[in-house]
């Protein structure tokens, strides 16, 4: 049942894409390529490359997004074939102004309930969806030590977490995997802010420097739990930093990309205004 | 072997060393409490003397990795000295700290850290014995908690 969904969901979007391709108006269309049995983010410009087309993997493509048009200076188009967790990584892109959402054809492809059960996600879907079709959200909750940690007290948690941070081999997986984790700069690996190659990095710094700084942009599509080696659940724990401003602030990330964070100073500035100060300084 | 007045004095430094004193990183706004002596005074004087100062030019530049960072860095408490709301050299500066804070004290329970180590006073600089008062009900709920490390 869920293979016949999947495959139809793949000729729904090979069909969209070759669509896309021939009237021209994309440069391409950023989707997973299936090879040797894995699956990589690929700009398909062909229509003969699209059986190859795969959907049911599950990479974040929005950092790839955002990479190609600065290389291409923002003038070329591209379309995305998007699940709901891609779009809100553009959407908060856009806010940092590192993604021109006008340069992005957004092709909005819905989870499957396995695929959302996966993720424990809560918005298993685009704003559009034109691929596959909408399913409910996941009751996290339910889920794992999630529900168990809100029981905690204090002291347990401490035990809890301590725990599983000691596993932490310090590959910066859940960091590279994470579109919105892009700083240029990073202070995990900056030795005023972390001890520098020592395992297990010292508790709590590395793992909440992380969680801080990504606390109102995170929108919960679990790649960084997912590219974790040793089985850190960071996934669950943003989701609850989540749940924090949703119930505080009434705020989700990658929503609107009008929707300012409530904890966010806006300074008006973006990259690419920095990029321009830095060159000036250089010359 | 130890002769017994060894033992002695090894025990008298364990009972000393016993008494737990926390070590606090202070964050104080330049504005409110630019002088860092009158700051230390807040402080009971054992505090004061392992407490670790910072100058900011507002508390709007207190990032919550500061406060992580001072955690894994081995300090029982971070304390946060800011003009009052409405006061603000800058405006809003204490308010956008205070909601990042308040973020930050949510993540730390989370995480498994006591949030009542991250202590916040928006200070009238004209009236010390209420600051003194209040920072030092934040010292004794971190001696209740005890050390971080
Ligand atoms: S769940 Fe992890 S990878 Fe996804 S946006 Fe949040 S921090 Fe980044
Ligand atoms: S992916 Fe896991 S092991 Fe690697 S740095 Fe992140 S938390 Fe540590």
């Amino acid at each position: 049942m869920t293979e016949e969904v999947r495959d139809n969901r793949e000729e729904q979007a090979r069909e969209i894409a070759g669509r896309l391709l021939t009237e021209g108006n994309v440069d391409g269309v950023l989707a997973l390529l299936h090879v040797m049995d894995h699956v990589v983010p690929h700009l398909f410009t062909s229509r003969e490359e699209l059986a190859h087309l795969n959907i049911s993997g599950h990479y974040p493509v929005a950092g790839v997004a955002e990479r190609l048009l600065r290389r291409w200076d923002n003038n070329g188009r591209i379309a995305v074939i998007a699940r709901g967790c891609d779009e809100r990584h553009l959407i908060e892109l856009a806010k940092k102004k590192s993604v021109n959402l006008d340069r992005i054809k957004i092709v909005g492809l819905a989870c499957t309930v396995d695929e959302a059960k996966d993720c424990h996600c809560v918005r298993p879907f685009p704003t559009e969806v034109e691929v596959g079709r909408s399913v409910g959200k996941v009751d996290y909750l339910d889920h794992f030590a999630l529900g168990e940690l809100i029981r905690m007290d204090i002291a347990e948690r401490r035990k809890f977490w301590t725990q599983i941070f000691d596993r932490c081999i310090k590959c910066y997986g859940c960091r590279n995997v994470c579109p919105l984790c892009n700083c240029e700069d990073c202070r995990l690996e900056e030795a005023r802010w972390v001890r520098v190659g020592e395992i297990p990095p010292e508790y709590p710094s590395f793992h909440l420097i992380r969680a801080v700084h990504l606390a109102d942009k995170c929108v919960g599509c679990f790649a960084c739990e997912r590219a974790c080696p040793m089985g850190i659940p960071l996934g669950k724990l943003h989701q609850l930093i989540r749940d924090y401003l949703q119930s505080v602030y009434g705020y989700e990330a990658g929503r609107d990309p009008d929707e300012r964070s409530p904890i966010q100073i806006d300074v008006g500035i973006g990259p690419d205004v920095l990029q321009g100060l830095r060159r000036g300084g250089e010359d | 072997m130890k002769t017994e007045d060894e033992t002695k004095e090894t025990r008298a430094s364990e009972i000393e060393t016993d008494v737990f004193q926390p070590r606090v990183a202070v964050f104080h706004c330049r504005w409110c409490l630019p002088d860092e002596e009158n700051v230390r005074s807040f402080l009971p004087a054992e505090v004061a003397k392992r407490a670790s100062f910072m100058k900011l030019n507002c508390t709007g530049r207190m990032e919550a990795e500061f406060a992580v960072k001072a955690l894994g860095a081995g300090y029982d408490g971070v304390l946060v000295l800011g003009c009052q709301i409405g006061e603000c050299h800058y405006r809003t500066g204490n308010e956008q700290a205070w909601k990042r804070l308040a973020l930050l004290s949510n993540i730390l329970a989370l995480a498994g850290v006591y949030p009542e180590r991250l202590g916040v006073h928006w200070a009238d600089p004209f009236d010390e014995g209420t600051t003194k008062r209040i920072v030092n009900s934040y010292i004794d709920g971190l001696l209740a908690i005890g050390p971080f490390k």
